[in-house]
């Protein structure tokens, strides 16, 4: 096990070294001067853009430039919001909870819906049940993920009024309300990834509810329930944590847009005014953070991995 | 709807013995499509639709840009199928725009993506070794970024706007086919005939062309109706955002947009975009799963 995360975090150096290379050369293909937008833009005179260039070392080569971009990673230095002023680092701090809490939530939420609509659809393939949930599943991963929070806006937040429509309260201020705050982000988020988690696991569970030793298991007397839970579910779920792996990035996307609609102060609503206020820093921090994230969920995925599946520990 | 024949149904025997040609594959590969009647159906749809787009300036009733302020935000009506927006302009013409805008961009932005993936994956696939491991890695690399994040990124270093988001999603989706074009010329390259071809010295620019390519066909299509699907989503997500298509123009996405300032007096406004959507989408995966389905077993690795 500890020779399998080993090899998969020296795997890791050289994705992550390449993906700082493509954040940091995302500056290259800005147009436009940055120092002269350092300076102040067009009014700024020919030696304070020199003097600016300097001093944002824009006049060294593109290596060294990347070498102290990269120092400035292991030191938590990410460079300052060009707005505010504030250190990137501590802008995102401030809003990756908010975030996180709602992946959480979509995560919980596909589970709940996939796990059950998942098993339900395959321990009776073809059968009415079975179709409903490929159906449904079918149009979930078909829908945008805004498309959903609108709807939910519309039904639950202005028509029933059970949940608010906008806004976000910290856990440490009320509980309940962080909590009703974030169900129907939540649930926007992690309707299509109910939908692809449902029918993969449907796919695998019809793998290996197919294999010998579970018809053994049957014929011993073990009830369809026992059967599941007991024996299929850990071999159906191994290839499931493949598809969660992956949708860790698409919910990770979605939080952009999902933050949009439900006004959450995250990540994501950072990001949007990053662009709007053209404030590369933060869309380089932020875009470096997302990939991170990213990493370390293939790591735990694939660890999670061979302990579902020990022959893939030796490998 | 049957969309799982994958497990059911088990694919037709591929022509075992018979040497896999271009066109024998192709042969068998549309027979088999033939019978995934989903498939088949949702393939006649998207020409509908598409259709439809295209030639929205010659049948749609209104100016897409241009409407009346005292009508603005009417609920549908005889003369508004779709009633009209915060403008007045009538919804359901702009839908065809709209959907005009995002069929357009979709296709560009996979266009953008084949033309990265599929030369870095044919090199990675049939050249393997140190050439296939650097052009892996950079491919991990933008495959551990979230992609809607680093489609932003892109857009927000480059400015807002359709190209910059079709470029951007592009970018995004082209490590997608570099590993089903790698893949796909990984397998080719064991084949007995193209190792045959080597050894009567073809060069490698004839092989690939000649053998690989052909037999890449059928991964690509599928590769390529998912992606549509794909970014379309991509695309109405960014123009959602504001940072794709700027007004007066629209896709479905900024039109959802529009809908979602507009909820509390005008929630119809969403529906025929959102609707619109969907069917593309679900569309464009039944057929890329039914594409999938009639590949042979050979084809499929």
């Amino acid at each position: 096990m500890l020779r399998l995360l080993a090899r998969r975090l020296l795997m890791s150096v050289p994705i992550l070294v390449i993906v700082t290379f493509v954040v940091f050369f995302l500056l290259e293909i800005a147009p436009g001067d940055p120092a002269r937008l350092a300076a102040g833009g067009q009014a700024a005179s020919a030696a304070d853009v020199a003097e600016a260039r300097h001093r944002l070392g824009l006049d060294e080569p593109l290596w060294t430039r990347y070498w102290h971009f990269i120092e400035g990673l292991f030191t938590g230095d990410l460079g300052q919001s060009i707005f505010s002023g504030q250190p990137v680092l501590s802008a995102i701090a401030e809003r990756a909870p908010v975030s996180l809490s709602l992946m959480a939530g979509a995560l919980i939420v596909a589970m709940l819906i996939a796990l059950p609509a998942g098993i339900i659809a395959a321990t009776r393939p073809g059968g009415i049940a079975d179709r409903v949930v490929m159906l449904i599943s079918a149009g979930g991963v078909a829908m945008p993920n805004f498309l959903i929070g609108l709807l939910l806006v519309l039904v639950f937040a202005l028509n029933l009024q059970i949940f608010p429509a906008t806004g976000y309260v910290p856990f440490e201020q009320s509980p309940a309300r962080w909590f009703q705050s974030l169900v129907l982000p939540s649930v926007a988020l992690g309707v299509a990834a109910a939908a692809e988690i449902a029918r993969f696991l449907r796919a695998s569970m019809l793998d290996v509810l197919d294999q010998d030793y579970i018809r053994t298991a049957r014929a011993k007397g073990i009830g369809v329930r026992g059967v599941v839970g007991k024996h299929a579910m850990k071999n159906a779920f191994a290839p499931v944590l493949t598809v969660l792996g992956l949708q860790v990035r698409i919910l990770l996307g979605g939080t952009v847009v999902i933050e949009q609609i439900f006004n959450l102060p995250g990540l994501g609503s950072l990001t949007v005014k990053a662009v709007f206020d053209r404030d590369y820093p933060i869309i380089q921090g932020v875009a470096i953070s997302a990939a991170l994230v990213v990493v370390v969920a293939n790591i735990l995925v694939d660890v999670a991995y061979g302990y579902l599946n020990p022959k893939l520990r030796a490998a | 709807m049957s969309v799982e024949p994958d497990i059911t149904v088990p694919a037709a025997p591929a022509a075992a013995g018979s040497p896999p040609t271009g066109t024998a594959v192709r042969v068998g590969f549309l027979r088999r499509f033939r019978r995934q009647r989903a498939a088949v159906a949702a393939l006649a749809i998207l020409v509908l639709i598409t259709l439809a787009a295209v030639l929205a300036p010659w049948w749609t009733l209104y100016d897409p840009a241009g409407g009346s302020l005292s009508d603005a935000l009417s609920g549908p009506s005889g003369g508004h199928w779709l009633g009209t927006d915060d403008l007045g302009r009538d919804v359901f013409t702009r839908m065809m725009y709209g959907a005009r805008l995002s069929l357009g961009a979709a296709v560009i932005a996979v266009g953008v993506a084949m033309a990265i993936g599929l030369p870095l994956g044919l090199i990675a696939g049939y050249a393997g070794g140190l050439v296939d491991s650097a052009i892996m890695r950079v491919n991990d690399a933008l495959m551990s970024f979230p992609p809607l994040i680093l489609a932003i990124s892109i857009v927000g270093f480059l400015g807002a706007g359709l190209t910059n988001a079709m470029i951007a999603i592009g970018v995004i989706y082209a490590p997608r086919f570099m590993r089903v074009v790698r893949g796909a010329a990984m397998a080719v390259r064991e084949e007995t005939y193209v190792e045959a071809a080597r050894m009567m010295g073809a060069p490698a620019h004839r092989i690939v062309r000649r053998h690989v390519l052909p037999n890449i066909l059928s991964p690509l299509l599928v590769e390529i109706s998912l992606s549509l699907g794909f970014a379309i989503i991509a695309e109405a997500s960014l123009s959602f955002i504001g940072l794709g298509v700027q007004p007066p123009s629209a896709s479905l996405g900024s039109m959802l947009g529009e809908a979602f300032r507009h909820l509390r007096d005008a929630p119809v406004y969403a529906i025929g975009p959102g609707v619109a959507i969907m069917i593309i989408v679900l569309s464009l995966n039944v057929l890329g799963d039914g594409l999938r389905d009639s590949l042979g077993r050979r084809a499929m690795r």
